[in-house]
């Protein structure tokens, strides 16, 4: 009986111990020092939309020569990645950065796959609706048509090092396209390189 | 008279050394985390230039002078005309690998027209 109390209370605690040793820890996501990881996280796309933005600002693409704001249209960024991602956790960044610049405005009223946000459409529907107050609806040809289109991909490769190491690429692809000529005015690639055990999956 | 005579080829060796002592280049924008860095990195010059989009740019030249290769992170800090720093995600730690006994350089552009000023911070890689 003895040794039955004995065995229990040292169970109860090892189990106080262990939890106490499984922690959660906020991330300080300005100067993270934790582990990297074989697939992508914040930190990566934080590094791929700085380095677009710099090198976009830095070849004066988004200039407009007689001083205004670009509009811009978010065009499609394709995942081709073994990951699920939402591409909007790079594109947002970028769109952030350009509107800060004072550069470029984005439209949400055009996209590769409709509006991003449809209200602007649906905000027109008022018009001839006696509810509304009709000086406050949207007027007709206010809406302004985007200029440059962003479009890119984003590219996974894995490389087989040895039976116990691999390599995983990632490949950041960004076009900057004027849409009056079809020309891209700026390219951009950002390669993130990972190596570690095979046993990580980037999946 | 042989004082004198003992005195000359010390004061000859103390104005050598002054002169093997060569100045360093400071610059108030430049700023080393590690207290040991400063003795093997040596910036030789920081040029800014506002470019044709009015974005102001800065270059930092610095050099390893040690016997190894080093693996360093900057981060640049833009500050606005009343010194208030300006919200970037290019504000962030960014590496750099130098060889040993190389020049390397830092080249950055301001995000916006908005950036008069800025700081750089350099550290060991963490």
């Amino acid at each position: 009986m003895k040794r039955k109390a004995s065995l229990f209370l040292s169970a109860v605690i090892a189990i106080f111990v262990l939890s106490g040793c499984t922690t959660t820890e906020n991330i300080n996501t300005q100067d993270d020092r934790g582990q990297a990881v074989m697939g992508l996280d914040y930190r990566d796309f934080q590094n791929a939309a700085a380095e677009a933005v710099s090198d976009m600002l830095m070849s004066g693409a988004v200039d407009k020569p007689d001083g205004s704001r670009y509009v811009l249209a978010i065009s499609r960024v394709v995942n081709d990645t073994m990951q699920r991602i939402d591409t909007d956790q790079l594109i947002k960044k970028i769109r952030v950065e350009l509107l800060r610049s004072g550069k470029v405005v984005v439209t949400t009223a055009v996209g590769a796959d409709g509006p991003e946000d449809a209200m602007s459409r649906q905000a027109r529907e008022l018009r001839e609706d006696d509810e509304f107050n009709q000086g406050t609806v949207a007027k007709k040809g206010q809406m302004i048509a985007p200029e440059l289109s962003l479009s890119g991909k984003i590219i996974q490769r894995n490389v087989r090092i040895n039976s116990s190491k691999q390599q995983v690429e990632y490949y950041f692809q960004l076009t900057l396209t004027d849409i009056n000529t079809g020309l891209a005015f700026w390219e951009g690639e950002t390669v993130i390189g990972k190596r570690g055990s095979n046993r990580s999956v980037s999946w | 008279m042989k004082r004198i005579s003992t005195l000359a080829p010390l004061a000859i060796v103390l104005l050598f050394l002054a002169g093997c002592v060569t100045q360093r280049y400071m610059d108030p924008r430049v700023q080393f985390i590690d207290t040991t860095l400063p003795r093997d990195i040596i910036v030789t010059s920081v040029n800014t230039r506002i470019n044709d989009g009015g974005l102001l740019e800065m270059q930092l030249s610095a050099r390893n002078d040690s016997y190894y290769d080093k693996n360093l992170e900057y981060r640049i800090e833009w500050l606005d005309n009343n010194g208030f720093e300006i919200k970037t995600i290019t504000t962030k730690w960014n590496r750099v690998f130098v060889n040993r006994h190389s020049d390397f350089r830092v080249i950055q552009v301001g995000p916006s027209e908005a950036a008069a000023d800025f700081r750089i911070q350099i550290r060991y890689a963490r």
